[in-house]
């Protein structure tokens, strides 16, 4: 992909931004709610793609 | 009783629903439940987008405010509870994302060299300090600030590491998803070594709120 161009369709930003808003954004119900605790495995994934999606980008370059 | 798994709050009782999908309606608030297992709560790939596939087909008959991933409730009571001591809040909120989308903005730009001070010395703190403070201030003017015109709402966030990001998200009314697109592709070509990622729409997760962006 030469430089310049918009990204939209990368499943892996898509991801990170799928990541970001279901366990960080999002109307939180209050009183004697549990917040599932979410799973530690899948938010080092989501960094890990987010790393590496920004690797491929300067890779792209 | 058993505990509910909440989706969704909509202002508009859904005419198609999954079969183990139900709905609570308070005084003209939805709230959009079901039930999951343990294994069905842990944050995976597979269970965001479950998550994700209900509000979205909620979104397509009415105004939505998605629920965080994972968010349980004891019992339809403890619903009831809910929606009813919230009821004007959540009839302001769903005001506010009627008709609209929420817009993911990311931009990653080139490493630059930072102030060729070591950062241990106070000097070079505050030089790459500064220069971390003025490349935030040009990410946001170059990016956000033009895509901001064409939202009715947005957040922003710039990170530092591995490479200067922001990360911007932007509530537009449907009508508007077009012409923002162009915008991020304009700017995506006007900025050159920029890279620039538009997702969505996607329901308004960062919108839910009043308090969360002021």
């Amino acid at each position: 992909m030469s430089s310049g161009e918009l990204v939209s369709a990368d499943p892996s930003i898509t991801l990170v931004e799928l990541v970001d808003r279901l366990l960080d954004k999002g109307v939180v119900v209050s009183g004697e709610v549990t917040i599932a605790v979410a799973d530690v495995d899948l938010i080092r994934l989501g960094l890990r793609v987010l790393l590496s999606s920004v690797e491929t980008i300067e890779k792209q370059r | 009783m058993s505990a509910v798994y909440l989706y969704a709050i909509t202002d508009n009782r859904p005419q198609r629903l999954p079969e183990e999908i139900d709905v609570l309606t308070v005084d003209g608030i939805v709230g959009v439940y079901g039930s999951k297992a343990d294994e069905e709560l842990q944050a995976t790939e597979a269970n965001l987008w479950a998550h994700e596939a209900v509000v979205e087909s909620l979104m397509e008959e009415g105004a939505v405010l998605p629920a965080r991933f994972g968010t349980v409730l004891q019992s339809v009571d403890r619903l009831r509870d809910e929606l009813m001591s919230r009821q004007e809040e959540f009839a302001r909120a769903l005001d506010r994302v009627r008709g609209r989308v929420e817009l993911g903005v990311r931009a990653a730009w080139p490493q630059r060299v930072l102030v060729d001070m070591p950062a241990e010395s106070g000097r070079g703190y505050l030089a790459r300090k500064l220069e971390q403070q003025r490349a935030a201030a040009d990410a946001t003017s170059s990016v956000h600030e033009p895509l901001a015109l064409l939202a009715v709402d947005s957040t922003v966030r710039v990170l530092q590491s591995p490479c200067l990001t922001l990360i911007g998200s932007y509530l537009v009314d449907r009508g508007d998803v077009e012409r923002f697109r162009d915008e991020a592709e304009r700017l995506a070509q006007a900025l050159g070594e920029v890279r620039l990622a538009c997702t969505g729409p996607w329901p308004p997760y960062s919108f839910t709120s009043q308090e969360e962006q002021r």
